[in-house]
């Protein structure tokens, strides 16, 4: 992942109680954090209570952790991913992700909310069906499998994945290249749904 | 996004293995480098092997070529959707940073503020600390112990709390550790060499139910009792308007609070959901033919296997289908972790899992050399998932234990026998082996070596215990095995605290009695202990 430029250092000030260190680690990583946890939750309001819960429990252990040794990056989304796993046991996340049987039956509608925030111009309403596209396709992934493409999106390396989600190398190629496949035929399924 | 037709390329053996290398194939040397000494398990270097394989032979084969190309294409396509939809995203959520800065700050002020010793010791007294006004969300997490990585632990205290619980934490350490100071206790604990207890907290999952049968060619269970595991305090399950007489135990719901029976009536065989001292309600209703086996998926949906209908999905409260699963006939389901079902063949022998959001269904393991799987566990998160592969020619060894990912990769016969107990409150797998013969409870390590017996006698050196003789509970305070053997004189249910290793008999069977452990649950038990079951 491409990190802040002088992360190592910063991530050894905050671990010493510097809070500038610790305010421009949050300042770069807030909204790639926010992001992440809303395609994973797509909840606005709860992606705002994890974001914050994620930082101030990284505040919280910063200074127990060695500062020279800690990758900041894999860490932080580490912490956030945990966050989401305990989200979805408190509220049995489980009964309420969307089932195949809701797949191209035309019953979703666009966020109105959501659409006021794209871009007006040309393009407006291939990226909006893109991106109903792809939220569709994500909530028919395996967690893991959303959590593996989307660090991927970020640029995180395999090696940063793997540590973040705290698996093996190779887990994690498989199961990116799996994703990916998932994902492929997914979207041309419902790409293809769409149309007709 | 635009994607071109993949499948019309050949195949060739390196192709699927292209694809799945392919950041690697891709990667610049120095990173190759870097990951090359970051290697981790044998996997990892068979991988390593392959990626230097296949530079070498991607540039002679023109369908792996072809299939390389699509591969690149395909992910910079996915890369290019996900990132604008992350940047979109983004845009969607109002930022939290101000909000994270304030509390930060506000923590950091308060803490270059703090008062000199004397002044701290005297805070330490507050109110709160004895009488904490703000709770956690989650105290079975917090722990109260404030020592937590939050990237390994799962469940960290609120941000609300988080003056009190750094204060609060500090103070009662520092209390702690000056009351064991001045008990002169401390290097009893700190040079203290034992077994670690694995579990002191409140047991919630203190009962555990077991049916009771006549010993005969076909043991019909005639009675259900449910025992406190820890007191032997028993009481007979007799569900009001139910046929006790012919019901047929199925599972615990995994809140411990309802269980699921069946029984039959009129050639139908009627899914029930029961508590003690209620009134069991009636699910569904199949031909006697047609059903396999249930499992719960949540508190609320249970899941019915049919022989011709598929599996289908109830909502326990209305008993309205939820969702059907036609393509799954005659299967025995095992477990449910989202999204997917995990599930045998009918002979038992295979485990398959199946997407139920894409109906996707894979095979995970397939024992060979005339094995079956009888029993499997599915590892908290869903991301391991072990077995254990039974034959007639094993005897009180114990069965070969298997081990695969969630995602159905890694499968392993690993190098112990044993009996599948479950998990540890530290997620590590508990398995009973015969050793020198005992029973031993195990705590499996990443070696042979490394693996940790938490117990030493956990039943009785005599007995033979066979699969579904022992259970964990959830949370792992303890063990229940069960002594059936008609030529022992131990015949009962014992009851192993793991954090004391200690284990007694609780409920001693009569003879002419088998009795069946069904599973743990939490329904209370009345605290009056009834004497020894009966089947009549």
């Amino acid at each position: 992942m491409n990190a802040l430029e002088n992360e190592p250092q910063l991530t050894l000030e905050a671990c010493k109680g510097s809070m500038a260190a610790f305010e421009l680690l949050v300042v770069y990583y807030e909204p790639r954090i926010r992001r992440m946890l809303y395609s994973l939750t797509q909840d606005s309001q709860l992606t705002q209570d994890l974001c914050q819960e994620t930082f101030l429990a990284a505040y919280r252990a910063l200074p127990r952790m060695n500062g020279e040794e800690l990758r900041f990056a894999p860490w932080l989304y580490r912490i956030a991913l945990n966050q989401v796993r305990s989200e979805w046991r408190r509220h049995k996340h489980v009964s309420v992700i969307p089932f195949a049987s809701s797949v191209g039956h035309g019953e979703e509608t666009f966020d109105d909310a959501g659409e006021a925030c794209l871009v007006s111009g040309e393009y407006f309403e291939e990226q909006v069906v893109q991106r109903d596209l792809i939220e569709r396709v994500m909530q028919q992934l395996p967690p893991s499998s959303v959590m593996c493409l989307m660090l991927d999106a970020e640029g995180f390396s395999y090696l940063e994945i793997a540590e973040t989600l705290q698996d093996t190398l190779s887990a994690v190629r498989s199961r990116l290249s799996r994703a990916r496949q998932a994902f492929q035929r997914l979207y041309r399924k419902l790409e293809e749904e769409g149309r007709s | 996004m635009k994607y071109s037709d993949a499948e019309a390329i050949p195949p060739c053996e390196f192709s699927a293995h292209c694809v799945r290398l392919l950041d690697d194939l891709d990667a610049p040397g120095d990173e190759s480098a870097h990951r090359r000494s970051l290697v981790a398990d044998a996997r990892d270097m068979q991988d390593e092997y392959l990626i230097e394989k296949l530079r070498a032979h991607i540039p002679g084969c023109p369908i792996c070529s072809a299939k390389v190309v699509e591969a690149r294409l395909q992910r910079s396509q996915q890369r290019l959707a996900l990132r604008r939809y992350l940047v979109e995203a983004e845009s969607r959520v109002p930022s939290t940073t101000e909000r994270i800065l304030s509390i930060a700050r506000q923590n950091s002020q308060e803490e270059t503020e703090q008062p000199s010793t004397s002044q701290k010791r005297q805070r330490y007294m507050l109110p709160e600390v004895f009488f904490p006004l703000i709770q956690p969300k989650n105290n079975d997490a917090a722990g109260g112990n404030g020592h937590f990585d939050p990237a390994t632990d799962q469940q960290p205290p609120t941000a609300h709390s988080t003056n009190l619980w750094l204060r609060n934490g500090f103070a009662l350490a520092t209390a702690a550790a000056l009351i064991f100071a001045a008990l002169g206790v401390f290097n009893h604990f700190v040079f203290h060499n034992g077994t670690t207890p694995l579990r002191e907290e409140v047991k919630s999952w203190s009962s555990i139910m077991i049916g009771m049968s006549l010993v005969s060619s076909i043991p019909v269970i005639s009675k259900y009792y449910n025992i406190d595991a820890t007191s032997g305090a028993s009481e007979q399950m007799t569900p009001t308007g139910l046929p006790a007489q012919n019901m047929q135990y199925e599972a615990v719901s995994p809140d411990g609070k309802n269980v699921l029976f069946h029984f039959f009536a009129q050639n139908q065989i009627i899914y029930t959901i029961w508590q003690l001292g209620k009134s069991g309600s009636i699910v569904t209703r199949a031909a006697n033919t047609e059903a396999r086996n249930a499992i719960w998926m949540d508190n609320d949906h249970i899941l019915v296997a049919f022989a011709h209908h598929g599996i289908v999905e109830f909502d326990i409260h209305t008993g309205r289908v939820v969702r059907q699963f036609a393509s799954l006939n005659n299967v025995h389901l095992l477990f449910y972790h989202a999204p997917y079902l995990y599930f045998q063949d009918a002979p038992q022998t295979a485990l398959y899992r199946s997407n139920l959001t894409t109906d996707g269904q894979e095979q995970l393991i397939a024992p060979t050399g005339g094995l079956s799987l009888t029993h499997c566990v599915l590892y908290p998160e869903g991301v391991v998932i072990y077995c254990e592969g039974s034959s007639d020619r094993f005897s009180r060894a114990g069965n070969v234990l298997y081990q695969v990912n969630g995602d159905g990769l890694g499968v392993q016969a690993l190098s112990r026998r044993g009996i599948l107990l479950g998990f540890a409150p530290d997620h590590t797998l508990l398995f009973l082996q015969v050793m020198f013969n005992n029973y031993q409870v195990v705590k499996l390590g990443e070696t042979l070596q490394q693996d940790r017996v938490v117990m030493h006698n956990a039943a009785p050196a005599s007995a033979t215990i066979g699969t579904g003789d022992a259970m964990l509970a959830p949370d792992g305070h303890g063990v229940v095995v069960q002594v059936n053997d008609t030529s022992s004189s131990l015949r009962g249910v014992w009851y192993d605290d793991l954090a004391t290793q200690t284990s007694r008999e609780v409920f001693p069977y009569l003879p002419g009695l088998s009795g069946q452990i069904m599973g743990w649950d939490q329904l209370p038990v009345p605290a009056s202990p009834l004497p020894i079951a009966t089947a009549a």
